[in-house]
């Protein structure tokens, strides 16, 4: 797992920022950790923070806190999965 | 093609002393350059193999113990680190319950299982054992520890923590559904 492998795929725009308020600040916070390993502004190990995005959608999901739906976009989206 | 360097006639360095769990290490002198020369640990599971490798540095291990992966449970709204959780917590319940499940956590089976599982390649088998020995021994088996020296001066509080826990999860959650926005959201109530 490489952020290259994730770089070409992951469109970020104006949109996803606004998005990204509106979810629980735990998965905010998880995904944009994420989105600076695929930038290349960390060097954090992206398979960890794969792992607690995915971590984190899951809770947030089945917390109620988030919509299926919007868990299986924010997957798509962002782990690629799906 | 493959080179291996033989380091027997090196000078070791005496003076330079090196930690860590994950094998030992020693300080060498190589062409004029001060090397370190780290050993793989003996396999302890299966002393009949003539070699071990390690090949997972002691700081991704670290990272993958006490930094992540974290729990899905959430504690003041966010998702809680387990050794830190479990190293302090007074909550009874949950580190009987971690004893029980300790004493049922083999090993040797699990091992098994990751041996018999197709496709996965020597190193990402070795990283799946080590991680799960670790995670074991500094996570588990550390908390399980912990409860057999409980802090007497917090016992007596133990109803009352739980009760305020349980409060100030319960209201940290209706609170955040009833809020989405990041200006309004909520850090959490602290439970005292």
């Amino acid at each position: 797992m490489k952020p290259e492998d994730f770089k070409d795929h992951i469109e970020f725009t104006e949109q996803d920022d606004f998005e990204l308020k509106t979810l629980p600040e735990f998965v905010e916070k998880d995904i944009r950790a994420f989105m600076t390993i695929i930038n290349g502004e960390s060097d954090d190990p992206i398979d960890m923070l794969w792992g607690e995005v995915y971590g984190s959608i899951n809770s947030a999901q089945h917390g109620h806190e988030i919509t299926k739906e919007k868990a299986d976009h924010l997957r798509r989206k962002y782990l690629l999965l799906g | 093609m493959r080179e291996y360097i033989d380091f027997s006639d090196a000078e070791v360095l005496t003076h330079k002393l090196y930690g860590g769990a994950n094998g030992s290490k020693i300080g060498i002198q190589y062409r004029g350059e001060e090397w370190l020369l780290k050993f793989s640990s003996p396999a302890k599971l299966n002393l009949e193999i003539s070699y071990s490798n390690n090949c997972i540095s002691d700081s991704e291990i670290e990272k993958r113990l006490y930094k992540f992966p974290k729990s899905a449970i959430k504690y003041n709204g966010f998702r809680i680190n387990y050794v830190e959780f479990l190293s302090n917590t007074d909550n009874i319940d949950c580190l009987n319950a971690l004893v029980k499940i300790n004493s049922h956590i083999n090993l040797v089976e699990i091992f098994k299982i990751v041996d018999e599982t197709p496709v996965i390649n020597d190193v990402r088998n070795t990283f799946y054992k080590v991680m799960i020995q670790k995670r074991k021994q500094n996570i588990i088996e550390r908390a399980c520890r912990c409860r057999c020296q409980p802090k007497p001066a917090q016992f007596g509080s133990l109803q009352l923590f739980a009760k305020r826990y349980i409060l100030g999860v319960n209201l940290c959650e209706m609170l955040a559904k009833s809020s989405k926005y990041s200006d309004a959201k909520l850090k959490g109530p602290a439970p005292f």
